[in-house]
């Protein structure tokens, strides 16, 4: 019985996040062409995008191609269940944390797998361009997280999220502000926004990853960007924003750092991969060290 | 006395003289050895925790009791090493490099030795015959002159350490007067207050053994030509086995308790250790960096597996319950998945006839129980779950913060990813990408070998899902150490300082989700499968720029604007610091060479002032 | 005391023979050889005999003269046992020069190396330190021309060397004999040993050092071991493995027996009377040899000269034993002895067998050794991992116990030991070279090496031997263990056993 319970909470859970992502991706092309003074699409747009996609006949590269695919978009669902969104927390683990980042990084692999199978190299320069991004800005998360483990002294989201109640002031973005700050950097170069959009560059690698992708492979690749952009800002909401007291407060919160996010990448140009990668490793490393010296001493 | 424990030594050393004898037809040598290695494991069955055997030897002007003796450590290494063996010898029947059997057989022999001695001669001996015959087998690699070179580097490594380790057994027996590794390390232990340089000092001798043997920093320098000039069928067995000779060595000398007595500490660890932890860390990092770089894939792997060997070390030094457990733990993991790729490597290089990544791609289609295998190693080793190295990595991480190591944290993390770097190289350059003209032929591995692959692809998800099998008794082995072990669970946990894992929810959790992500697949729009070359070009057409599979593969310097962030550390030149030792003995020895002229008279003369020297010298006494 | 004065055989029947070897080579050039490995074979039988039935210790006087009055021989467990691995592995070589001595003067050939063993044998065997000399004169005498024997110019030059330096040493040997004789009035070790407090400090230690270095040049040690190169790389393959198998063991046998029975006091540790401890003083030359010789051997591209400073190290490593002074590094010393004999003997075997198949003496010669000749490149594997202290090997046992024994001494025997350990890593590097391009295969496809059976049994025999020794040290270990008792208790060990009514003054 508490296997359906769960299993239907979680299939809830990833509609909840496929859903929240997409619109997120809608409303955040609707803004960046308010920036860039265009009309832009509606904010539906990415729905219709997406079930366009996957009603259209489309070309594959063998198996692999589509198992890494699927992989890159279940590893995420799988991960969602794990993250308390509000008071959604179908599985209160004690190190939700841990098994959301690695679970990404099965999805990451799988992704990178299905994409590199398919024989252009455009796509596979994109994949060692993001995997070298990751090695950037795993390194100060790497920081920030040991920080907020020693701070809080759990590795559990759910505790993390309850030490913080009880308003603003209790926040870690006001406990840990060099750590929120480094995190923010970080996250930027998660969701591959600029300055940290080298994966992905459409002008010199014909958009990297996705250079093979048409019909429903594009549609999984949307999913999976749109519930990484679930995952990845809810990381951040759980452990500097407080969380949430109900979902939607906490889809709220989420937004806002999209949002941030969103304004940086639509006013800045690229990096070279280098650079941001030496980027990564100079401001928000030592802002992430800094604020991992201050936990401990 | 359990008379059962001398054939443990003895079985391999029968089978080791008998494939000696037939050395020439390949796989009645290889068919023996199989048999040995099953009929040792089946002889380790009937081995027990506290069991003992001891023999006196007449030696050194007294009679030596020589004991064997199983403790929690050595049964759960000996299981490890000899069923892992069991399987790369079963798999060996396919093979045809020019690996021996006998020196496989003596390298077990040693091992077992190794594993239950508990007295310094037989350790040393077994120990000196295993760095022997390992060196002897490396000399069958695929590239005679660099296999030549690297067999000789790995045995001056070797043979150095082996003699650092003889000065320290020897000081230990003057000081104790008994060979007993036991009583030699409680006698340490008892001495640690009032002496700490000479306990240091002592055990220095052997730990830098041991870091040898295990390829710590600075001594990694061996590994890579080693592992990737030995013979493919022999690699698996030095990566996966051999290195456990000097943690296990390294875990046997630790138990010092040092903070029982009052020693200096930094990080809540004496600084001994603290230091240690960091040939560990720095080890990690120096294996991760250079392994993006490399194109040949054993050496790699090679570096791959100096780097994991780093994470064991790092986490072995901190001594505490979960640093231990972390260790052990890693160590299993990495012998079960870097012994796994190796063999996968093995299958593809003896098919695709190369172990450069530049010259191969594309061969998932071909040899696909191969690719599996290697993908699941790969996902292990870089940590993800539900597969084994996710657990010992995460309990390695809680460790270090526990000790609050802000530091050495996150240069482990550093190592991590970068892992996830060099492993998808490896991946993508191998079996992914396009498939070259040359490999249309390529068929999977004998069916010995796909079975061999399966059963280690099952073993790397079983060991992944179900920790629990290998962690309690790993929780013995620290209990037997002094240490509060951590709490035991269902076999399901990966149980830490303030998180415990329950792997299965994270299977049952993928397992669910890919199901829907087949479904969405599924009743989403039909593909049509087309050719790997028909691929989107920027609007040219292929033909018209000659184009092939291996022009359009991406592998050749794969990670090359990385490589810009690092050079100011490549200028470090450890190897050059090894070699400069050998050139400067060389020198020194040309110029000594020269007192011998080759005229009598001078040689007369020479004797004449040895003559004058002394008599001075008894005139001044 | 027990007489058994048929053991003077030991020595006169190789002479009888040696003699009486141009006799049968009217007959036969040939059969002149097979008389010499009769002859040895004879001598190997009966030192066999003596050294398993126990026939030790035991004293042969010369017509009836009882010592110290007489000349006599000892045959304590030392005597036993050299004696037996001298004519054994003489014997080995004899067979080895069934095939190898074709040309030249076959007769004179044999009637040198027969010599040539029954001086080794003699020095070992005599108890009086004048026949020492004589023994030793015969011994070198008959080196040099059989060094010279042989097609190539540099063997002449390298018994020319050998014969300077060699003089010297006997010449200064014979001058503390002098000392040492107008001091006591005695040549007789036992007496000598036991009366030997009753000297004039200054005066023995001048003797002593005089001694020391007269001896010092068989014993190979730095500085009067300027001959060993040469000499080693001149002589013909048969006669470099007599050198080192043979007169090496005669050598630094006569040394110790007179550094340590004749001058040393019993203790933990044997000293040595007079102002200077010259069991100091040999342990200085033997490091200086050991690091000398290994670094001279590391940059050598002509493999027997490498095998020559290898000896030459060796030899300083066995010097380094002794000169611990305790039971302990005696043993290791002995049993390192035996052991380099064995191997290194072997060793040469193997170059002269390969010289004679027409490939050269440059390590470049080894390369693919393996495809060519397996059993040359197991033997030489075998040797080389023997020298280098690998176990299952002799050599593990034999180290194993001089490094204990000398971290056990402690002291500066700890920097001793541990230049002398760095300086065995260079030797593992130069052998193991050999070693790794014996397996690394050519893509010439050369011809197989045919190996005849005369050569064939000595170098299989030996390299079984080192394999067994490995396995079971107990045996030859036992040997060594009695013979190290032999000369650490010089009154208990020796002289009481010679002289019984003997009293230490």
């Amino acid at each position: 019985m508490i296997v359906l319970l769960k299993l239907i909470q979680g299939i809830g859970a990833g509609a909840l996040s496929i859903s929240i992502g997409l619109l997120f991706v809608g409303i955040g092309r609707k803004i960046t062409a308010r920036i860039h003074r265009r009309y832009g699409p509606p904010f539906v747009q990415n729905f219709i995008d997406l079930f366009k996609l996957l009603s259209k006949k489309s070309i594959s590269h063998g198996f692999t191609f589509d198992l890494g695919l699927i992989a890159g978009f279940s590893a995420l669902l799988a991960a969602v269940v794990f993250l308390p969104m509000g008071q959604i927390n179908i599985f209160p683990h004690n190190s939700s944390l841990i098994m959301i980042l690695y679970l990404m990084t099965m999805a990451y692999l799988g992704m990178a797998m299905g994409v590199s199978s398919s024989g252009n190299p455009n796509a596979t320069v994109g994949i060692a361009r993001a995997l070298t991004l990751t090695m950037g800005y795993e390194v100060p998360f790497a920081a920030v997280i040991f920080s907020v483990y020693l701070f809080a002294h759990t590795g559990s989201l759910t505790n993390i999220v309850a030490a913080q109640s009880g308003g603003f002031m209790n926040w870690n973005l006001v406990k840990l502000p060099f750590g929120f700050v480094a995190a923010e950097i970080a996250l930027q170069g998660m969701l591959g926004e600029a300055p940290f959009d080298m994966a992905i560059a459409p002008a010199e690698i014909a958009s990297g990853p996705m250079v093979e992708m048409g019909g429903k492979y594009l549609g999984f690749g949307m999913l999976q960007h749109s519930i990484g952009l679930f995952l990845e800002t809810g990381i951040m909401v759980d452990l500097f924003l407080g969380g949430g007291s109900n979902v939607w407060i906490f889809v709220i919160k989420q937004f806002e750092l999209y949002f941030l996010a969103l304004l940086v990448n639509a006013i800045f140009p690229r990096f070279k991969i280098e650079d941001g990668v030496s980027f990564m490793w100079k401001v928000p490393l030592l802002l992430g060290i800094v604020q991992a010296l201050i936990v401990v001493l | 006395m359990n008379t059962n424990l001398i054939w443990l030594v003895a079985m391999p050393l029968i089978g080791s003289a008998v494939t000696a004898v037939v050395v020439r037809y390949k796989f009645l040598d290889r068919l023996i050895t199989f048999l040995t290695f099953a009929t040792t494991l089946f002889v380790l069955f009937l081995a027990h925790v506290g069991q003992s055997y001891s023999w006196t030897l007449k030696f050194l002007g007294t009679t030596l009791n020589l004991t064997l003796n199983v403790s929690h450590l050595s049964i759960f290494m000996l299981y490890i090493s000899i069923a892992f063996g069991t399987v790369l010898a079963f798999y060996s029947l396919i093979d045809n490099s020019r690996m021996k059997g006998f020196l496989l057989l003596l390298v077990l022999a040693a091992n077992n030795w190794i594993f239950m001695s508990n007295d310094m001669i037989g350790f040393f001996f077994a120990w000196e015959l295993m760095g022997w015959a390992s060196v002897v087998s490396v000399l069958g690699g695929r590239e005679k002159e660099k296999s030549r070179h690297a067999a000789l580097y790995y045995a001056m490594m070797s043979v150095a350490g082996s003699y650092s380790m003889l000065f320290g057994i020897f000081i230990l027996w003057r000081l104790t007067g008994t060979f007993s590794i036991s009583a030699n390390i409680a006698y340490l232990s008892s001495i640690i207050g009032g002496h700490p340089w000479w306990v240091l000092g002592i055990v220095s001798l052997f730990f830098m053994t041991f870091m040898i043997k295990s390829g710590i920093f600075p001594f990694h320098t061996w590994v890579p030509l080693a592992y990737a000039y030995s013979p493919d069928a022999f690699t698996p067995f030095l990566s996966a086995a051999m290195s456990k000779y000097g943690v296990y060595g390294m875990l046997l000398f630790l138990p010092l308790g040092l903070l029982e007595k009052g020693f200096p500490t930094a990080f809540g660890v004496p600084w001994t250790n603290y230091i240690f932890l960091w040939f560990g860390v720095i080890t990690a990092v120096v294996g991760t960096v250079l392994s993006i770089f490399q194109d040949d894939v054993k050496k790699l792997f090679a570096y791959s597996s100096l780097s994991n060997l780093g994470y064991v070390v790092a986490a072995i030094a901190l001594f505490t319950p979960v640093g231990i457990t972390a260790g052990i733990y890693h160590a299993f993991n990495h012998l079960l998945f870097e012994g796994a790729l190796f063999i996968t490597l093995l299958a593809v290089i003896s098919r695709s006839g190369t172990s450069k990544l530049s010259e191969m791609g594309g061969l998932w289609k071909k040899m696909p129980i191969t690719f599996f295998t290697f993908f699941v190693g790969i996902a292990s080793a870089a940590g993800i779950p539900p597969f084994n190295g996710f657990g010992s990595k995460w309990l390695v991480y809680q460790a270090m913060i526990k000790q609050h190591l802000i530091f050495a944290t996150i240069l482990l993390f550093l190592a991590s990813t970068g892992a996830f770097m060099y492993l998808f190289k490896a991946f993508h350059s191998i079996f992914l990408g396009q498939l070259s003209h040359d490999y249309e032929r390529v068929k999977e591995v004998p069916i010995v070998g796909q079975i061999v692959e399966a059963f280690l692809m099952i073993a790397m998800i079983f060991f992944g899902v179900q920790p629990g099998y290998i962690l309690k008794p790993i929780g013995a082995i620290v209990k037997s150490m002094g240490l509060k072990p951590l709490p035991v669970m269902a076999n399901g946990y990966v149980a830490g300082m303030f998180s415990n894992v329950y792997m299965p929810l994270i299977g049952w959790s993928l397992v669910v989700s890919f199901i829907f992500g087949f479904i969405l697949f599924y009743v989403s729009a039909e593909h049509k499968n087309v050719s790997q070359t028909d691929n989107y070009t920027a609007g040219q057409i292929p033909e018209d720029w000659g184009l092939t599979p291996e022009t359009y593969q991406f592998s050749w310097n794969f990670y090359q604007p990385v490589e810009k962030l690092f050079v100011p550390f490549f200028r470090i030149k450890i190897d050059g610091f090894f070699r400069g030792i050998g050139d400067w003995t060389k020198a020194t020895g040309s110029a000594i060479k020269e007192i011998f002229v080759g005229n009598a008279q001078m040689y007369a003369f020479f004797a004449i002032v040895g003559l004058i020297i002394f008599v001075i010298a008894g005139w001044m006494a | 005391m027990s007489i058994f004065n048929n053991a003077a055989l030991l020595i006169a029947v190789p002479l009888l023979f040696a003699f009486s070897i141009p006799l049968f080579g009217f007959v036969s050039k040939q059969l002149t050889k097979w008389v010499a490995l009769f002859t040895i074979g004879f001598n190997a039988t009966f030192s066999l005999y003596i050294l398993l039935a126990h026939k030790y210790p035991t004293v042969v006087v010369m017509g009836n003269w009882v010592p110290p009055f007489g000349e006599n021989l000892y045959i304590g467990p030392v005597a036993a046992f050299l004696v037996s691995v001298i004519s054994l592995i003489g014997l080995l070589i004899a067979i080895y020069n069934l095939w190898a001595i074709k040309l030249g003067d076959v007769t004179r050939f044999s009637v040198l190396f027969l010599m040539f063993i029954a001086g080794a044998s003699g020095m070992v065997l005599t108890g009086d330190i004048f026949n020492l000399f004589i023994f030793m004169e015969i011994t070198g005498v008959s080196s040099y021309a059989l060094v010279a024997y042989g097609p190539r110019r540099r063997a002449l030059g390298g018994a020319f060397k050998f014969l300077v330096v060699s003089s010297i040493g006997s010449t200064l040997y014979l001058l503390g004999v002098m000392l040492i004789y107008t001091q006591l009035g005695t040549l007789n070790i036992a007496e000598i040993a036991a009366r030997i407090n009753q000297t004039t400090p200054g005066l023995l230690t001048f003797a002593g050092i005089l001694l020391i270095s007269g001896l010092a040049v068989e014993a190979e040690l730095f500085p009067f071991n300027g001959w060993v190169p040469d000499t080693y790389t001149g002589a013909v393959n048969g006669i470099s493995a007599a050198l080192s198998g043979v007169g090496a063991i005669a050598g630094v046998y006569a040394l110790f027996r007179i550094v340590m029975t004749v001058l040393g006091r019993d203790g933990t540790y044997v000293f040595t009377y007079g102002k200077l401890d010259l069991m100091t003083v040999v342990a200085i030359l033997a490091t200086a040899t050991v690091i000398i010789g290994e670094l001279s051997a590391l940059v050598q591209k002509n493999v027997k000269k490498m095998l020559a400073y290898s000896s030459m190290a060796q030899m300083g490593l066995v010097a380094a034993g002794f000169s611990i002074g305790s039971k302990l590094g005696v043993y290791g010393g002995i049993f390192q002895l035996v052991n380099h004999s064995i191997a290194k003997s072997m060793l040469f075997l193997i170059v002269g067998v390969l010289v004679g198949s027409g490939l050269g003496e440059r390590i470049e010669d080894f390369k693919g050794l393996w495809r060519r000749s397996p059993f040359l490149s197991l033997a030489f594997t075998i040797g080389a991992f023997s020298m280098l202290g690998f176990p299952l090997f002799a050599g593990f046992w034999s180290k194993f116990a001089i490094v204990g024994a000398s971290i056990q001494r402690g002291g500066w025997y700890d920097f001793v030991i541990g230049l002398i350990l760095f300086a065995s890593v260079v030797e593992a590097f130069y052998y193991l070279r050999i070693v790794t391009y014996i397996f690394s295969s050519t893509s010439i496809k050369e011809p197989k090496i045919r190996v005849n059976l005369s050569p064939a049994i000595p170098i299989f025999i030996l390299a079984v031997v080192i394999v067994a020794i490995g396995i079971y040290p107990n045996f030859i270990g036992s040997f060594s263990m009695q013979s190290a008792g032999e000369f650490t208790h010089k009154m208990t060990g020796y002289v009481l056993n010679v002289i019984p009514t003997i009293a230490a003054h």
